[in-house]
């Protein structure tokens, strides 16, 4: 894998040259303040604590939406995106197969996804000390943190390899993207959508489940079934919007 | 039918025959059905045991009996006792009575709550646990269990035929040589006659009782827990009546005297026209009188030099004494007997309550959302501390990869390890070190100003938990009222219980979830010999300041209409009268007419949690308002570590206690003119 090209150089650009320091700047930027305003904000719901005793939930709220969107953008090769060499080129000039340089692609994702996480993980961890969420329940927050960026974070690749040379309606549809499915989808069924998830389970609170046509599935049994149908989507719509090359 | 060889698991070669007598088969069957028989006999006998230390505990009988001689004041304490038969073992348990509270009359759902004692029951004996209860409503009966390792016996308690709406008069007595107390049927008090000994040992049980008359009995026999509770019920705001009777050296003895506002010295005939000073009725003629002299309190009616009616106050009570025998002849016959008892039983005026401090969610969250007190429970300092730093690193570490100084794979290595031992050392750091404490308890209290040296005092309690955990609030004894203010249970909450320890002090046990709180109403006399006395004289206010208390109070504040005046410290031992001017300056005025109210804003605190409280709480703007906002003088000073009422236990759970004294007193109608 080391020898893929395509890894090689979003590497060497992301970290050898700085361009992605950028990404993770702004993750723990701004995932920093929110720590600190959020604890010494406190208010008081009828007999339900936020503040300290949210603390934990704000924080994995605000990394997720940032590494999902973050991981959107590096997909979309939005950070330095001279820098890169088109797939066209990957493939035709260089030769490279279209599978190697999808899974350059889907490799350089991951590595990211999980270096989020991993720079986030330290605000997070001291979050969940002080308002005394459980260690498990935090390992899972990273679990999911993980997920969620991949399986959304693919449509990023998606999108780069549809419309590699219009950025502009690249940068038009990963925000409409985003949007639509972290946020506004809490409109429509809420356990779809991944921050009301993941309240509902750090609250440790029950979501309603989906009935239809008579059948109820439980909220979580929905809500992961969407999640890896819609990564499984994006997985299979990167692999053939290469193979177009 | 065949037997093989074979090798055991262990590896040692077992040899099995055809039955026969001398065969091992045969031994081993029989091993086998002797080691069954034993155990067959071994299980019966335990059952055996078991059931007969079930049938044991089934011989302990429960019989209860409610408040006095069944009759109780709905919404007050009362005391219960019960009577616990052994006819069996002896039983080593826990008696328990689970009333039920909250309910519509409390604007909340109805939640259980147990109290709770350890008793020894020997056998073939009788045992009385007296408890004091106070449900909040009575349509669901009164449990009671008594549970112990050899069985559990319960008992179910319909409290609808017991209770009374109006509180009770109790007549103590010996009971053959009661006088008659008629109220009328127009009053909704109740009168119940009581001997001494039924007199409970806990001040709370006497809180349903207004009245309690004393006549030719002996208080000789009452236990010292009696004697405390009849003390505590009097501060507290009970009324006592002690009528005289002929057997004048009964009130002489040591354990009346207490109660007595005279010394008792002998007995006289005297003539009496009316004891109610009303002419229309027929002279009562030559009556029985106790002679005595004035100890304390006021003479409020004399007959030929001997005092008739005596009056005197005792913290929020009054005790009154009658010399006449009303219970013999003549007065006895006398037609305007139940009217002159009546006048006795009258409620006295001047006897409002302080105003209600406010204590409610909407308090509470001020008091936390202020960072002072927020920064007492949140490691604010040591998180931004440990995200600065943290930042820091990261940005080293991002600088050292740049330049190229250090190999780069050393850079990941000692990037992912910093990453984890940050990881590490702030969990251990901020959830077992650092500064958050498993709970807070905050206990905030109004001391009115004191009479005869005792002072009501309503104390509002919050206790929060960032775990989940039990806690256990120890009570001071002393205490009259303890009342939750947001009761809702949560799921997975167990019910909270109420642990008497016998008659010095309680304890509350109640379960929280992490980042949960209940807050608490609180009431009790304490003593505390400080006084502020006013006096009005023209436009001038006299204030006269005498703490021989041993608490020193700080920034003390008079507060008049228009005007306020900063007192500074009073520290204890001072005594000293001042003069304050009434008169706002000139640019306060408004035409002809003056303030009216007297304006707490923009007084300057130097702590924000007295801030909160004494505007949120102590002084809110209300209904209780009304008292300070037409014509008063208010003096404040907050009291230096103020005693604590409620306490835990535990090094983990941090302590804040607020107290402040306060006077209010009405300015004359000449001020408004």
């Amino acid at each position: 894998m080391r020898d893929n090209p395509v890894l090689q150089e979003s590497f060497d650009v992301f970290f050898g040259e700085g361009h992605g320091f950028a990404a993770y700047f702004y993750l723990l930027i701004i995932l920093a303040p929110i720590e600190f305003i959020s604890l010494y904000l406190p208010s008081l719901d009828a007999q339900v604590w936020s503040g300290s005793a949210s603390l934990f939930k704000v924080c994995s709220v605000t990394a997720l939406l940032l590494t999902v969107y973050l991981a959107l953008r590096v997909a979309n090769q939005e950070f330095a995106p001279w820098r890169f060499k088109s797939i066209k080129r990957w493939i035709r000039e260089a030769g490279i197969p279209v599978a190697a340089v999808r899974r350059g692609q889907l490799v350089f994702l991951s590595l990211h996804c999980a270096f989020s996480v991993l720079l986030c993980a330290p605000f997070l961890v001291w979050a969940g000390a002080i308002a005394r969420t459980p260690l498990p329940r935090v390992g899972v927050t990273f679990l999911l943190l993980l997920f969620y960026a991949l399986c959304y974070g693919v449509w990023g690749l998606v999108t780069l390899a549809l419309w590699e040379r219009r950025a502009e309606t690249r940068q038009v549809f990963i925000r409409c993207f985003f949007f639509s499915l972290v946020v506004f989808s809490a409109l429509f069924y809420l356990p779809l959508n991944p921050v009301a998830f993941l309240l509902a389970y750090l609250s440790h609170q029950e979501l309603a489940p989906l009935t239809l046509a008579g059948a109820r599935m439980p909220a979580a049994a929905v809500h992961f079934t969407f999640h890896v149908l819609l990564g499984g989507a994006g997985w299979a719509a990167h692999r053939w919007a290469l193979t177009r090359e | 039918m065949s037997f093989s060889r074979g090798k055991s698991p262990c590896g040692c070669r077992i040899t099995t025959h055809p039955p026969s007598a001398n065969s091992g088969f045969f031994y081993l069957r029989r091993f086998v059905r002797l080691r069954l028989a034993r155990a067959a006999a071994l299980s019966f006998g335990l059952l055996s045991f078991s059931l007969s230390s079930s049938l044991a505990a089934a011989e302990i009988l429960i019989e209860p009996r409610v408040g006095f001689h069944g009759v109780f004041q709905l919404g007050r304490p009362f005391p219960l006792q019960v009577e616990l038969s052994n006819a069996g073992r002896p039983a080593d348990g826990v008696l328990a009575i689970r009333v039920w509270k909250g309910g519509a009359a409390k604007g909340g759902p109805p939640y259980p709550l147990d109290y709770r004692r350890e008793v020894y029951v020997a056998p073939q004996s009788r045992k009385n646990i007296q408890l004091t209860v106070d449900p909040d409503f009575v349509s669901r009966p009164l449990t009671i269990t008594f549970s112990s390792p050899l069985g559990k016996v319960s008992r179910e308690v319909d409290l609808r035929r017991h209770f009374s709406p109006a509180p009770i008069i109790l007549l103590a007595g010996d009971g053959n040589a009661m006088p008659p107390v008629f109220l009328g049927s127009a009053s909704p008090n109740r009168v119940v006659g009581i001997g001494l000994a039924e007199l409970p040992s806990d001040g709370r049980g006497l809180l349903g009782v207004s009245h309690l008359i004393l006549y030719d009995s002996s208080l000789r026999d009452l236990s010292r827990s009696q004697l405390r509770a009849l003390d505590s019920w009097l501060t507290a705001g009970g009324r006592m009546v002690i009528l005289g009777s002929l057997n004048y050296a009964l009130y002489q003895e040591p354990a009346i005297s207490r109660f007595l506002p005279v010394r008792v010295t002998g007995i006289k005939r005297i003539s009496l026209v009316s004891p109610l000073g009303d002419s229309e009725r027929p002279p009562v003629g030559e009556v029985w009188a106790q002679t005595s002299t004035l100890v304390r309190g006021k003479i409020l009616a004399e007959a030929q030099g001997v005092p008739v009616l005596v009056e005197t106050n005792r913290g929020k009570g009054r005790i009154t004494y009658l010399s006449l025998d009303v219970g013999r002849p003549p007065l006895s016959r006398w037609d305007g007997l139940a009217k002159f008892v009546r006048t006795l039983l009258a409620p006295s005026f001047g006897d409002d309550p302080p105003p209600r401090t406010r204590w409610d969610d909407a308090v509470f969250s001020q008091l936390i959302m202020s960072p002072s007190f927020a920064s007492s429970y949140v490691p604010a300092g040591a998180l931004l501390l440990a995200i600065i730093t943290y930042l820091g690193g990261i940005g080293l570490f991002a600088w050292l990869w740049q330049s190229q100084r250090v190999k780069p794979g050393r850079v990941a290595g000692a990037l992912l390890s910093f990453v984890a031992v940050a990881s590490a050392a702030g969990h251990l750091a901020f959830s077992r070190g650092g500064n958050i404490p498993d709970g807070v308890l905050l206990s905030s209290t109004v001391l009115e100003n004191s009479v005869d040296g005792y002072a009501e005092a309503q104390s509002n309690v919050a206790l929060f938990s960032t775990q989940t955990r039990q806690y256990i609030l120890r009570l001071k004894s002393g205490w009259t009222e303890w009342l939750p203010v947001s009761a809702s249970v949560r799921d997975n909450a167990g019910p909270a219980v109420m642990i008497e320890d016998g008659e010095s002090s309680s304890r509350f046990q109640l379960p929280l979830r992490e980042w949960d709180y209940r807050l608490f109403r609180m009431r009790f006399v304490d003593r505390l010999s400080l006084r502020a006395e006013f006096e009005q004289q023209g436009d001038t206010l006299v204030m006269k300041i005498d703490n021989r208390s041993a608490k020193d109070l700080s920034d003390c504040w008079l507060l008049v209409p228009g005007q306020r005046y900063a007192l500074g410290d009073i520290a204890r031992g001072a005594n000293w009268t001042r003069e304050f001017s009434l008169v706002p300056p000139a640019d306060q005025m408004s035409g002809s007419s003056r303030v009216a109210s007297v304006d707490f804003r923009d007084l300057p605190f130097k702590d924000k949690a007295h801030e909160v409280l004494f505007h949120s709480s102590m002084f809110p703007r209300d209904d209780a308002a009304g008292r300070w906002s037409s014509g008063a003088a208010v003096f404040f000073g907050w009291v230096k570590n103020p005693e604590r009422w409620v306490s835990v236990e535990d090094d983990r759970l941090r302590t804040y206690d607020y107290a402040l004294f306060r006077t209010i007193i009405p300015l004359g109608a000449a001020e408004d003119e």
